[in-house]
């Protein structure tokens, strides 16, 4: 894989993302889930400026960006706050694995900034009912133990 | 970690990925053909095409070492504050446990416990908290000088771990996060 490659999927990933939690979020009570609805505010902010970083880095070297797919899944009942908390965490879950495999195929300023979205992300998983791992974004390492 | 033979220091730069050990051993005789593909200099489309030098398994080694100590540190005292203080021993088991996988995963020893540094409870999770922080910000920046990627990879999501059990730690003792 290149860092073409990389960047790609990664921004794949944050296309999905950014449908998604924006999704969940039109459907989501501010009043009556207001952590949940907070959490996916913060989400949809990051990703997508995570999201236009990932365009810069590959208009920067001459690529165009991959597009979004025209419809992602969605939970079946988009109001219940339990579907909506775990198809925020599948995403952010998989947003992870797209940093960490960037991380692994960039250097200096742009392996950084992949390391420390990686930690935002794994981190923002927590508020969608996550629970810590030993190896965010490295699913494999974990099946080891 | 089971898989990579104790002795083999160079092996920990491989960071539990079998496609890694056997370059960094100084030997290819173990590797299927998908293993060798990835033991290529990779090609990089976006800076010319250039290859891109192998990774440099002694710069690596002397990275894990770094990281290795910082872990045990951190470790042994998460370890002395937990046996020290009974009411801080539920809320470090994570930060403990994730100590001793990343431990593991780098083929690092564990040190005895730390003496604690005070009988106050709440100075010693402040204490904690604040190696946990530098550990965390260390693996980060490790993360970033790694030649291999793979290794940036799993220093990365050591990081991220232990983040994540920072969040989840209270600030003061018999307190939510």
């Amino acid at each position: 894989m290149t860092t073409l490659d990389a960047l790609q999927a990664t921004l794949a990933a944050e296309h999905a993302a950014l449908h998604v939690v924006g999704a969940l979020g039109a459907q989501t009570s501010e009043s009556g889930s207001p952590g949940l609805y907070a959490a996916l505010q913060d989400a949809y902010v990051q990703h997508r400026a995570q999201r236009d970083r990932l365009e810069r880095e590959l208009r920067d070297r001459g690529a165009e960006p991959v597009a979004a797919e025209p419809a992602y899944e969605l939970p079946d009942r988009l109001a219940a706050v339990p579907a909506v908390e775990r198809r925020a965490r599948e995403l952010e879950t998989d947003c992870a694995a797209a940093y960490a495999s960037l991380v692994g195929h960039t250097a200096d300023d742009l392996r950084r900034w992949a390391v420390e979205v990686l930690v935002r992300t794994a981190v923002r998983g927590l508020a969608f009912r996550g629970t810590p791992e030993m190896f965010p974004g490295v699913g494999e390492h974990a099946d080891r133990w | 970690m089971p898989l990579l033979p104790p002795a083999s220091r160079r092996a920990v730069v491989g960071v539990g990925t079998v496609t890694l050990v056997p370059l960094l051993a100084g030997s290819l005789g173990a590797c299927d053909a998908s293993d060798v593909g990835d033991l290529l200099p990779r090609t990089d489309p976006s800076d010319g095409s250039a290859p891109e030098p192998a990774p440099d398994p002694d710069a690596d080694e002397a990275l894990v070492e770094e990281a290795v100590g910082g872990l045990a540190e951190a470790l042994a005292l998460v370890a002395a504050v937990r046996v020290r203080h009974p009411r801080l021993r539920d809320v470090l088991a994570g930060l403990e446990d994730s100590h001793v996988a990343h431990l593991a995963a780098l083929e690092g020893e564990q040190r005895g416990p730390a003496a604690p540094p005070t009988a106050d409870a709440a100075a010693a999770l402040a204490l904690v908290r604040r190696r946990a922080a530098a550990t965390q910000r260390r693996l980060a920046d490790q993360a970033v000088r790694a030649d291999s990627g793979q290794l940036a990879q799993l220093l990365a999501s050591m990081a991220a771990a232990v983040a994540q059990q920072l969040v989840l730690l209270p600030r003061r003792p018999g307190t939510g996060a």
